[in-house]
């Protein structure tokens, strides 16, 4: 009888509780905005008694979140406090001060030139710890430790893998009369650039390999353009083309078993594909016009180039193994060095209008072009592997500059690079 | 000379001899004759050997007594020891049979003293078995009059309850009469009422949800489909106090983005109006949110 009482009870209780989302008051919502996340980086502490490190930290992650678009950030002057730990946050201050997500963190000197760096990611909405963690650095990996720590929170907060531990190359040339070019290797901000090839005469189109390990690029050192495959690491390289006329834009495969490339021996500039293991060129377009700058698309399948076939430069695309050639851009006068998003889903190149050059982005799905840079002379589109941000070169002052431009739009900035003028830049993909 | 030396010699022995027999029968006649008794005889004066032999069968008759009467004193003294053994044998048994029946006596009482312990044993066994036995007949009695009064007890209370049920019923049947009465009144007013009310809950609605899609950043990982409930509790104010996820997207950072969105938009607009308590009671206390983004 007793039981019998208990069973009816509970089974009331669960059909009130089942009912009780039912019954009450549900608000759908459907949209939402774009808006960038506010942060507030705080300036990191400091615990020691040796030198200070090298780099600042809380600044160097601060500008990474801002470069990848998402995140917008509290000025160092208009914070109310400087906690280096979650302990004790004031939520009330810094939601007035309208942050949503605050990075906190110290570093400690625990012997000489050894360091423990500690940071903390916190939800001032929900006022709850996030992340935490700490990592060993010395001054040489400080700043690689900045960016792999943006990397970890840039994931926390989008849910996307973030690329501010990867590299960047690009070429310059110093000097007027007889110049030096160099070709860079450097990180994803711009800084921290090592030179890997020096030449007297030109270099250009520098490509990455899928695995990040080497670089595909043209270099007049013979007085003749030559393509090289070069091992970061080691410094090793081979020639992979050197025939008369042209040889020009690699491009790999993203299985990395194939270069793109171009090339002009048999009288007119056609784009090839070269077979690294087999060591066999095959000729992919046949046209009398120009064709050049060929890029793969992710899966492979197909292929993208600039073609002045219909009289002025305009993108194009065929499939891999051979096809009919299909015209993708119409916009403009001058549509050319065109880039696939990692995603395929955006295709960025340079747009001339009105007798400018600028980096463009046009959805493959829908047509739609979007203009994303202001300069007069911008080019050589690369995105970052996430692909949220497109890095370029843009030649407003007289001599060509780094800068990193949002597939939004939204956020540009000039990235730190050696002296001279600054050309193609290629971002890597993920480092392996 | 060596003859001589043995003539010499056997008269010397069959002088001897003599002196040898004289002597034997001196003693005989010394000890034989009653007067002598203990006084020593003096043999310095010797009987010729002649005279002896004269006397020879008085001589032997006499030996013949004393023989005679020898072995007669030997009998006699044989006699007197086994008289003695006799006596110490009889005393012997005498000494026995005493020690014999002292034990016996002192069995016999050992043997008293066992039988009257036992008895007294058996007797103790006994009055415990009868206490034992009044003892269960006690308790047996006792057990039956409590089941006597349980059961008693049992009959009562389900009489009770079937009271207390019977009124219940009665009771609420009246109520139930009483309200549909009253209900029946009610309807018109509460009608008005509600239609009021659902206008107010109407642009309640439309301002939490501008309010929320405002505040609501649309992550990257945001996909067709996605879909994320909530349910959000607030105080009068219209302050978040509480936001819980009922059904999660499968996303983190979507699922995060929601609560963000909601804890951004607080205080929520439900205080402005004058409509006052109730309506936040019965609908704004607590309510839900469903997120999912129509145009990605």
């Amino acid at each position: 009888m007793r039981k019998l009482t208990v069973v009816l009870t509970l089974g009331m209780l669960l059909s009130v509780s089942l009912a009780s989302f039912a019954s009450r008051l549900t608000i759908e919502i459907t949209q939402g905005t774009r808006a960038t996340t506010p942060v507030a980086v705080v300036p990191f502490g400091w615990q020691g008694t040796g030198p200070k490190p090298p780099d600042d930290i809380g600044r160097i992650i601060e500008e990474n979140l801002k470069r990848s678009g998402r995140f917008t950030a509290l000025g160092r002057q208009d914070m109310l406090s400087r906690p280096t730990s979650g302990a004790g946050i004031n939520f009330r201050n810094w939601k007035l001060l309208n942050v949503d997500y605050l990075v906190v963190g110290k570093v400690q000197e625990t012997a000489h030139d050894e360091y423990v760096v500690q940071v903390q990611l916190i939800n001032v909405l929900s006022e709850k710890p996030l992340a935490g963690f700490g990592y060993p650095a010395n001054r040489k990996t400080f700043r690689r430790l900045a960016n792999h720590i943006t990397d970890v929170i840039y994931e926390k907060l989008t849910g996307e893998r973030g690329i501010f531990n990867t590299r960047m190359a690009y070429v310059t040339s110093t000097g007027g009369k007889s110049p030096t070019y160099h070709l860079y290797v450097a990180d994803s901000d711009g800084r921290n650039a090592q030179s890997i090839v020096r030449s007297g005469e030109p270099m250009m189109s520098p490509a990455w390999s899928p695995d990040g390990q080497k670089l595909a690029y043209v270099s007049f050192e013979n007085r003749r353009s030559q393509i090289y495959i070069q091992n970061i690491l080691t410094g090793q390289r081979e020639r992979i083309s050197g025939f008369k006329g042209i040889n020009g834009a690699p491009a790999w495969s993203p299985d990395g078993r194939r270069l793109a490339l171009t090339l002009s021996h048999r009288g007119n500039p056609d784009i090839y594909t070269f077979d690294i293991n087999t060591r066999s060129f095959s000729q992919l377009t046949t046209n009398t016009a120009i064709d050049t700058e060929p890029e793969w698309s992710p899966d492979g399948s197909h292929i993208l180039f600039t073609s002045d076939r219909g009289g002025k430069p305009q993108l194009y695309t065929i499939p891999a193994f051979g096809g009919r050639a299909m015209r993708i851009t119409y916009e403009g006068d001058y549509n050319a060095g065109g880039v696939y998003s990692p995603d395929g889903k955006y295709i960025a190149m340079v747009h001339g209008r009105d007798k400018s050059y600028r980096i463009a982005l046009l959805e493959a799905d829908t047509g739609h072009l979007q203009i994303l840079t202001n300069g007069i002379l911008d080019e050589s589109p690369s995105f970052a592997p996430n692909g949220r941000i497109l890095l370029y070169a843009t030649a407003g002052g007289g001599i060509g500059v780094l800068s990193a431009v949002s597939i939004d739009g939204r956020y540009q900035q000039r990235l730190a690079s050696p002296d001279g003028d600054v050309r193609e830049p290629a971002w890597s993909p993920y480092n392996q | 000379m060596r003859e001589l030396f043995w003539k010499i010699f056997n008269n010397v022995r069959a002088v001897a001899l003599a002196i040898i027999v004289h002597l034997i029968v001196l003693g005989v006649l010394v000890v034989n004759m009653g007067w002598l008794d203990s006084e020593p005889v003096p043999v310095s004066a010797p009987v010729p050997v002649k005279a002896r032999v004269v006397e020879k069968e008085r001589v032997e008759k006499e030996l013949a007594r004393v023989a005679e009467d020898r072995k007669r004193r030997e009998e006699e003294k044989k006699r007197q020891q086994r008289e003695i053994e006799q006596k110490r044998q009889q005393k012997e048994q005498a000494h026995r049979r005493m020690v014999e029946e002292k034990r016996r006596k002192e069995q016999q009482k050992k043997q008293a003293e066992q039988r009257r312990l036992e008895k007294k044993i058996a007797a103790q066994k006994r009055r415990k078995q009868e206490e034992a036995r009044k003892q269960k007949l006690a308790e047996e009695a006792e057990q039956k009059r409590i089941a006597e009064e349980r059961q008693r007890l049992a009959l009562e209370a389900e009489k009770r309850k079937m009271a207390e049920e019977r009124q219940r019923l009665a009771l609420l049947e009246a109520q139930r009469r009483q309200k549909a009465a009253e209900a029946a009144e009610k309807d018109m007013l509460q009608a008005m009422e509600d239609e009021e009310n659902d206008s107010k809950v109407q642009e309640f609605k439309a301002l939490i949800r501008d309010d929320i899609q405002n505040n609501w950043k649309i992550p990257p990982t945001a996909r067709k489909g996605m879909e994320c409930l909530l349910t959000v509790r607030l105080l009068p104010n219209g302050i978040v106090q509480n936001v819980r996820i009922t059904r999660s997207s499968g996303d983190a950072v979507f699922d995060r983005s929601v609560e963000d969105a909601v804890h951004k938009a607080s205080p929520l607009p439900v205080s402005s109006s004058s409509a006052g308590s109730r309506l936040f009671q019965t609908t704004f206390r607590e309510f839900n949110f469903r997120f999912k983004p129509t145009n990605l």
